[in-house]
This record gives C-alpha cells, sequence and structure tokens, in this order.
C-alpha cells in the first residue's frame, strides 16, 4: 500500500502555524487565556467523543474537565512532536480508559442488572446511553432513528466503537485514529469494518 | 473469541464442500466461486473505507471499484456502510457546557495554588501512558553514585521513621474524600456519619468503616508518623474503599476487607500491616501482610469466600491457614506486579496478566469427550475448577448462550474450514440444568452431552473433524466471528472469561 507512508507521516509532523501549539506554548507559560482558547477550539469534538464512547452525558463531562486539568498540568513541558489533535485524543482516551477502568473495579451485589459494569473489553450496556442523561437538542434526523444509532454504537466493544466514533463521526483521517490508538492502520480498517458488520447486523432495517 | 464463521457466502450461489461434484465443469465452477469468496475478504477492509471516502483516488481504490462493479453483495455492503456513515454524521452533537471552562478554571487555579511551592507536574496522562508528557528541558543531570547513595539515604530514612513512629498503638485516621462514610463503633451507639468538614475520627478495634455510593479514601497514621518535614508521610497508610466495600479495624495495625474492593498505598514504613478476609466456619484463614519499609500500593478484593489480592509495588505476603483434619499453612510471598488468590482450601499466585486476574486464577478446566448416543455423536462437556479450587460459574442459558461448538474437518485443503454454533439447550442431550449459577467442586464437576451438528447444518463436508467446545462467562447478543461480545450477564458468578476444550475428533454426519 503505497500510500500509506505518506499518510502516517503526515499524521505525525504537526503543523508549524498550528494555533493550538502555540496556545500550548502560552498555556506553559501561566496564560489563562490559552487554556480558554483550546477549550472554545476542541470542547466541542471532545465531548463529542468522550460522549459517545462513555455514553453518559454527566461522565463526559468529568472526563472532559479531567482532560483539560492534564493538558493544563502538560502544559509547561509540551513539546509538539505530533499533531496537537493526535496528542490531545491521546490523552482523552486514556481519560476515558480510566474512567471505564473505575467502573469495572467497582464491586457488584448479586442484585446488580448486567448494565452496572462495562465487562473486560465488553461492550456493557452501562455504557449505552443512560436514558435519564440530558439529551442535545433533536435536529434534522428522526429521533428514533437517532436514538437507535446511539444504542447500537453504545453495544459495539468499546475497541470497534472508538474507531468508529473517531473514523465515523469525528471523521479523523485513518492514520490519525492509528496514532491516537496506537495501532497499524490496517488494524484500524479491520476494525471499522468489523463495527460496520456488527451496526449493520442491528441496524439493517432503519437505515440505508 | 477464536470461534470464526464459515467464509461469506458467493454472490449468486451456494457454497459447496470440494469433493461433492465428479463433474469438472462443476469442479471449475466451484474455484471460480472460491475464489470469488477469497476476494470479498481480501476486499472487506476497503469497504468501510471507500464508504468514509478515505481512499479516494488511490490504486486499492480503484482495485476495490473494480471488485465491487462485478461484486453486488460487495456493492451493497458499500452502499449500506454510507449511508449509516451519512446517518451517524447527522446526529445532533452535544452543546458544551456553559459552565465548563469556569469549572475547569477554577479546578486549575485550586491545584495550582495548592502545588505553588512545588515543581510543575509534567504527567499529561493516565497510566496507558499513550500521551506522557515528555521530560522537561531542565532536568538536573545526576552523577551516577546518586543511583546507589540516594537508595541507601532513603532506607536510612525510612528506618528511622519506623523507629521515630512507634508505638503503634493509637492511630489517627482521617476522611480523605469528599463524600461523607459510615463509621459503625464497636463501642455501640450507633453508627454515624463521618463529614468531610469533619475528617478526623478514631478508628478503634473493631470499628467498621463502610463506604457509601462513593469512593472512601481513609489515611491512618502511626501516633508517631512524622507530619512534617523530610519524613513526612512515612507511616501513613491510604486506604482507599470502592463503593459498597467496607473495612473493620483489627488491631494497631490492620484491617479486615469485609466485602469490596479497596486500594492501599503508602510512601513507605509500613512494614507488618496486615489486611484479611473475614473469617468463617470452615474457611482457611487468609491474612495480607505488608514487608518491608519500601513504598506500597496494592489492591484487595473479596470475591465470595476469597481474598485476591494484587501487589503492584512493594513487598508483601499472602499466608492462609487451614486447621482441622487437613491442616496447612502456606505463604505466597508477593513481589512487583505479582498476584495471589487465597481460598477457603488454598492459594496461588501468577504474575498480573489482565485488569481482573481473579479471572485467571479461577479459570475452569474444560475437557470434552467423544461419545455415541441414541441421538447420533455427541460431545460430553466437563467443566470442572480450575487450581484455584471451587468456583462459581454462570449457568446454561438459551438468551445468552455461553458455549459454542467449533468444527474444523481434518481435510486438507480448502475443505478445512472451521465452523462454529452457539449451542442451544435443544442440542443437548443431557440436561445442563437451569440454575443462573453453577458451583464447581474438585467432586462435583458439571457435566452434560452435546450433539454434534451436522454437516449439513455446519455447512461443512461429512467425514472427521477436530471438536472443541468454549465455555464465555460473558453474554452477548451474538458471536461476531473473532470479536467477542462482552455483555456480561453472570450475575453471582465468580469467573468471567472464557476457556475452550483441547479437540476431539469425531465423525461428523452428512445430516
Amino acid at each position: 500500500m503505497p500510500a500509506e507512508p505518506e499518510k502516517v507521516a503526515s499524521a505525525r509532523v504537526p503543523p508549524a502555524d498550528d494555533p493550538s501549539v502555540a496556545a500550548m506554548a502560552r498555556l506553559g507559560r501561566g496564560d489563562e487565556t490559552a487554556l480558554a482558547e483550546l477549550y472554545e477550539r476542541w470542547s466541542g469534538p471532545l465531548l463529542h467523543f468522550i460522549e459517545r464512547m462513555c455514553g453518559d452525558r454527566a461522565t463526559a463531562e468529568d472526563v472532559l474537565q479531567d482532560v483539560f486539568l492534564r493538558v493544563w498540568r502538560a502544559a509547561p513541558a509540551y513539546q509538539p512532536t505530533a499533531r496537537f489533535s493526535t496528542w490531545l485524543f491521546q490523552i482523552a482516551r486514556n481519560a476515558w480508559l480510566n474512567e471505564l477502568e473505575k467502573k469495572r473495579r467497582r464491586p457488584r451485589s448479586l442484585d446488580d442488572s448486567p448494565s452496572d459494569d462495562g465487562g473486560s473489553g465488553g461492550s456493557g450496556s452501562a455504557e449505552i446511553a443512560d436514558p435519564r442523561a440530558p439529551r442535545p437538542e433533536r435536529g434534522a434526523m428522526d429521533s428514533e432513528l437517532a436514538e437507535r444509532i446511539r444504542t447500537a454504537v453504545g453495544r459495539l466493544p468499546p475497541k470497534l466503537r472508538e474507531v468508529w466514533v473517531l473514523g465515523a463521526a469525528q471523521e479523523t483521517p485513518y492514520p490519525e485514529i492509528a496514532e491516537i490508538l496506537g495501532i497499524p492502520v490496517g488494524t484500524v480498517k479491520s476494525r471499522m469494518f468489523q463495527a460496520v458488520r456488527l451496526l449493520r447486523s442491528e441496524l439493517e432495517r432503519h437505515v440505508g | 473469541m477464536n470461534a470464526r464463521q464459515p467464509e461469506p457466502r458467493v454472490p449468486g450461489g451456494s457454497r459447496r464442500a470440494p469433493g461433492e461434484h465428479d463433474d469438472p465443469a462443476a469442479e471449475a465452477a466451484i474455484e471460480r466461486a472460491v475464489g470469488s469468496a477469497r476476494s470479498c475478504g481480501a476486499m472487506r477492509d476497503r469497504i468501510a473505507e471507500r464508504a468514509l471516502s478515505k481512499g479516494a483516488g488511490t490504486d486499492d481504490d480503484a482495485e476495490f471499484a473494480a471488485h465491487a462493479a462485478s461484486c453486488a453483495a460487495c456493492a451493497d455492503e458499500v452502499r449500506f456502510a454510507a449511508s449509516l456513515v451519512a446517518a451517524e454524521r447527522s446526529l445532533p452533537r452535544p452543546a458544551v457546557p456553559a459552565e465548563g471552562l469556569a469549572r475547569i478554571l477554577e479546578a486549575v487555579r485550586a491545584e495550582g495554588a495548592a502545588a505553588s511551592t512545588m515543581a510543575p507536574s509534567t504527567t499529561a496522562a493516565s497510566t496507558t501512558g499513550a500521551a506522557e508528557a515528555p521530560k522537561p528541558a531542565g532536568r538536573i543531570a545526576r552523577p551516577r553514585w546518586w543511583a546507589v547513595a540516594f537508595p541507601l539515604a532513603a532506607a536510612a530514612a525510612v528506618l528511622v521513621a519506623i523507629l521515630a513512629s512507634r508505638p503503634r498503638d493509637a492511630v489517627e485516621a482521617r476522611l480523605c474524600a469528599k463524600s461523607p462514610m459510615r463509621l459503625v463503633p464497636a463501642s455501640g451507639g450507633g453508627a454515624r456519619s463521618v463529614e468531610p468538614a469533619a475528617p478526623d475520627f478514631a478508628f478503634r478495634e473493631g470499628d467498621v468503616v463502610e463506604a457509601g455510593a462513593e469512593l472512601c479514601a481513609i489515611k491512618l497514621a502511626h501516633d508517631g508518623a512524622p507530619s512534617e518535614g523530610l519524613l513526612a508521610g512515612l507511616g501513613e497508610l491510604h486506604l482507599k474503599l470502592a463503593p459498597g466495600a467496607s473495612v473493620a479495624r483489627t488491631g494497631p495495625f490492620g484491617v479486615r476487607l469485609i466485602r469490596g474492593f479497596a486500594w492501599i498505598s503508602s510512601p513507605g514504613g509500613i512494614d507488618g500491616f496486615t489486611l484479611e478476609r473475614a473469617p468463617a466456619a470452615g474457611l482457611a484463614s487468609a491474612v495480607f501482610r505488608i514487608r518491608g519499609d519500601g513504598r506500597v500500593e496494592a489492591e484487595a478484593e473479596v470475591i465470595g469466600d476469597r481474598l485476591l489480592v494484587m501487589n503492584v509495588t512493594g513487598k508483601s505476603t499472602l499466608s492462609f491457614h487451614r486447621s482441622g483434619d487437613a491442616t496447612e499453612s502456606r505463604d505466597l510471598e508477593l513481589s512487583d506486579g505479582l498476584c495471589a488468590i487465597a481460598g477457603p482450601h488454598g492459594g496461588l499466585a501468577v504474575p498480573r496478566i489482565t485488569p481482573r486476574t481473579a479471572d485467571t486464577l479461577l479459570l475452569p478446566e474444560i475437557a470434552v469427550a467423544a461419545v455415541e448416543d441414541a441421538s447420533g455423536p455427541c460431545v460430553e462437556v466437563r467443566i470442572a475448577p480450575g487450581a484455584a479450587g471451587p468456583v462459581t460459574v454462570p449457568g446454561f442459558d438459551d438468551s445468552h448462550q455461553r458455549f459454542a461448538v467449533t468444527v474444523t474437518p481434518q481435510a486438507e485443503g480448502a475443505a478445512r474450514w472451521t465452523a462454529g454454533m452457539k449451542v442451544l439447550r435443544s442440542m443437548c442431550v443431557a440436561d445442563p440444568g437451569s440454575s443462573p449459577t453453577v458451583r464447581l467442586a474438585a467432586d462435583r464437576p458439571w457435566t452434560f452431552r452435546i450433539r454434534v451438528p451436522s454437516a449439513e447444518e455446519l455447512r461443512i463436508a461429512p467425514g472427521p473433524a477436530e471438536v472443541t467446545v468454549e465455555f464465555a462467562a460473558y453474554a452477548g447478543n451474538e458471536w461476531h466471528g473473532d470479536v467477542a461480545s462482552t455483555v456480561e450477564s453472570s450475575s453471582g458468578a465468580e469467573w468471567r472469561g472464557t476457556v475452550r476444550s483441547l479437540p476431539v475428533v469425531i465423525d461428523i454426519p452428512p445430516r
């Protein structure tokens, strides 16, 4: 696949004029407005990613706060060796994995429903949309179909879900997904295909 | 799950096993069909790529376009994937909370104020480490002797701290969490809540601390533990309790984990601290003991009648002692990264492998044997406890198929396709029972028989084949090739995970 090395290279090299990189430098010197600038630019995509991964708005907001705290802590030593978005989404993913791990560690009583645990690398319904959580306003899309898609994506195993959310929902290029997740591009493709297959089994009657 | 699905169907025709036709034309048709199926397999990863328009303009894309032009199945897959991607992208985006930035700035300022006397932290990411920030450029270069001298100095300091910290009778306890916890004094007077606003409390022998719905963190310190200066923190023990967990104080420097999950950490100086499982009639005792005065990080969990410990950092021992007719005492010495479990009948230690190492330790054994029944060939499945002794596993349930049988014909070549089927109750010759959980013991294994599916059901050629049975303590909606669907429904089961039998050769009947 001759095109891949180029794609990987382009994902690794941060654009010299990336305003987020400049904001990180200012943040490292203690400039709070830089944090506000980064929040303005990235909180939307990050919240979207985290909420789709954990399926719970309140948890997603907590994880988002954790991500920006980590960014602040890292700012003094930040070196732009990769695209800023790659670095940022790696942090977001790690923060989500920590949250997932915390959920798994919580003891379950015999009366607990299966949804109380995400399972070992599994697709626990605890991460599926929380019906009590406030939902964003409905757009042009049929709300029932939107809910079906959210639920089906929430049921994907986490490894497939993160590839789907980054690729299909966030429109992140494959090489960047590969860097964020620390896996080869081929694995990203394979997981994306598996995700589509699983989603088809649930949504075939409703989509297309 | 390694159970592979049968090869994809050939568009426009059903797959047949080679050898069923002697007609050369039919053989050629089969070859073409198999070739086409392989092409689809090779192209499958590009289906989503094309739907996402990620491969546009590449050689791969052109190759796929050529394939899709002659393959209705792949073209259909692309159409569906494109619709799905479009639907996904039209989902409404969540609105960012208006007060989000203010909360973050508040947290940053609070953390900044707390760290104002310390160097700024350089840790960017979590324990998974993918986004660790690089070390600061201005790091001080230390001479080589520092690597030897510093630990020696630290050890001496720890020793001083230990000597200074004795006796250990009076213990200060403090709640370090933001949410309250419940204290049940042994002296009576009823339970009371310990609030973050007044975090200090007396934690006397017999008292019980219960975490509520939130994580609970308490700090225990010897009376003589230094509270400031270079040695501050030594002799202090941080005990975090997961929601629902509870501990009781057993003595000057020990607790009993009554239930749930607990984290233990200390910068050092807690040699001899013990955490034990609640005693019960007929159970061996189980005591986890810190050894040495180095830094300690450990985790402990009560699972049924077992005590599981993970020694993350430091040295410790998990001891169990059984008295009576078969008296036995054993100490499992643990160093960094070792886990151990002590059950009612014994214990064992393994390196930490998974986040939930209990699954590794509690892994049951599964064996299959070929038997002939009135209904035809069967496999007798026998599930017995593993090295950790009796264990509770989820029972048989048609709505959560936990068993799968995989069949690999022994014939060479293209006919050696592995076929798999989930096992339903209707396939069981001997009743597997309907209890939600099954308690396995050495003298009480779980056995039942499964009718071997026919070659027609499996869509493989009849004849001798290797048959394996897999048991998963998860229940997914489906098994998707090598993708494990892991929605857990093993309520009450101690073990989660999968185990697969060794193969047994069985002659697969045609029908």
